[in-house]
């Protein structure tokens, strides 16, 4: 039976399986004459397998000869290479390493866990005093408007505590567990001692020692100044500490009995303390009265009574509205 | 009561010496008062003093009648040297001769001794 090829009808699919076949060599002599008989009686399709072979004639020149099998070798031999030899050093710098890391991680996992102790914190209200025994039996007398932070870690391996406001101190001398007080501006270290420390807005710490010795600095410094019985010293805003000899300490002790004490203080310097004993905020808007001094002893517990004192003795008018006082220049009659 | 005023008026009086040693003490002239002080100016005090700061002098009448000053230093010549005697005199009429010459004056206010000043 002779075959008879012609695509003068042919679908889409004969005459591209027709030219594949021609392409790939595989077409007949007469399935090859006819798919010329058929392009040169449809120059369309012609056209089209033209551009279609120039195409694939142009991809074949560019595209890089590809041996499959040569590399497939070289893989092969790449896997079966030996590592190179390593140092000597290398395997216990690497088992050290890993030790690090693990000590690293369980180390922050204990900090994690366990976090520090948090400081004991006593606080007292306005015109409020009291007094704390610490574990190592020493003894501080808070004032009015204070607050004291012991330390969660006392006495290991220091004995530290925070101060803002004013407490009397009577420490056992411990010199294994130094006893140290910070404020702001200055660090306070208690050498054998009963000692006095004053806090206030103006950033100035005051120390007042009755008893032994204390070492007096600006915060994380060493001591700048010794401080003996009947001294008094102080660390100002700018870190500039200053001792007087030999001072009286009466008006920085009384609030021990229960009396605010003030010696030739201005009275914009007296507002603050007023607040932490009355609870009353003092407005003073005349600048000069601001700048009068005062020497007085006002009781405790009793705010219309130091108002009327401190009205008095300036020559002032007072008018105290709740929790403010407003001091007034008096005016001539 | 009323002897034993007078003799602490005499008493609180000039510190007898020589003009030199003298010269920049001025010796406040106290007298009895006839006024009755109200409480703690009626403490009786006794003080004697020669060529010291009126701060000085304050303080000391202070301890001797036991009670506290309160008192503004500006309106004060706190530096005067002054010489002061004083015998069981009353303390509103020690602290009246140290402030002649001031605008203050002793009072008491809430109980307290102020040094008040006056127009």
């Amino acid at each position: 039976m002779s075959e008879q090829h012609s695509f003068g009808e042919a679908t889409s699919d004969e005459l591209w399986e027709a030219v594949a076949r021609v392409a790939a060599g595989e077409a007949t002599p007469r399935e090859q004459l006819a798919l010329r008989a058929h392009l040169e009686a449809h120059p369309e399709r012609a056209a089209l397998l033209d551009a279609l072979d120039g195409a694939v004639n142009r991809y074949a020149a560019v595209r890089p000869a590809v041996d499959v099998e040569a590399a497939l070798v070289r893989v092969m031999a790449r896997r079966d290479r030996r590592p190179a030899a390593q140092p000597a050093w290398v395997r216990p710098l690497m088992r050290i390493a890993a030790v690090l890391v693990v000590a690293l991680g369980v180390s922050l996992l204990w900090r994690t866990i366990r976090s520090p102790e948090p400081p004991l914190v006593y606080v007292t209200a306005a015109g409020q005093s009291r007094t704390v025994m610490v574990a190592d039996g020493s003894v501080i007398r808070l004032g009015p408007g204070s607050r004291l932070a012991v330390s969660g870690d006392y006495g290991r391996p220091s004995r530290q505590v925070e101060l803002q406001g004013e407490a009397f101190f009577e420490v056992r001398h411990d010199a294994e567990h130094p006893f140290v007080v910070r404020t702001a501006t200055a660090e306070i270290q208690d050498l054998g001692t009963a000692f006095m420390v004053r806090t206030g807005p103006d950033r100035v710490t005051r120390v007042a020692v009755t008893e032994g010795v204390v070492g007096l600095s600006r915060p994380e410094a060493a001591p700048d100044s010794i401080l003996r019985a009947g001294d008094r010293g102080q660390v100002d805003a700018g870190g500039r500490v200053s001792v007087l000899r030999r001072a009286d300490l009466g008006a920085e002790l009384a609030w021990r009995q229960g009396r605010l004490v003030v010696q030739e203080l201005a009275l914009a310097e007296l507002a603050p303390e007023f607040a932490r004993w009355y609870g009353v905020t003092l407005v003073v808007r005349d600048a000069g009265l601001a700048r009068r001094r005062i020497t007085a002893t006002f009781p405790a517990g009793a705010p219309d009574d130091a108002l009327r004192i401190l009205g008095a003795a300036l020559g002032a008018e007072v008018r105290r509205t709740g929790d403010t006082a407003v001091v007034l220049r008096r005016q001539a009659p | 009561m009323t002897v034993a005023r007078v003799a602490a008026a005499l008493l609180l009086t000039a510190w007898p010496s020589s003009a030199g040693a003298q010269a920049g003490c001025p010796v406040p002239a106290a007298e009895a008062s006839s006024q009755r002080w109200p409480a703690p100016l009626d403490r009786r005090v006794s003080l004697r003093a020669r060529d010291i700061s009126l701060r000085d002098a304050l303080d000391r009448l202070s301890a001797a009648g036991r009670t506290p000053l309160a008192y503004s230093p500006d309106l004060l010549p706190l530096d005067r040297r002054i010489c002061l005697s004083a015998r069981r005199a009353l303390l509103g009429d020690a602290l009246g001769a140290l402030l002649r010459g001031t605008r203050l004056r002793p009072s008491v206010v809430a109980g307290q001794v102020v040094l008040v000043p006056v127009a």
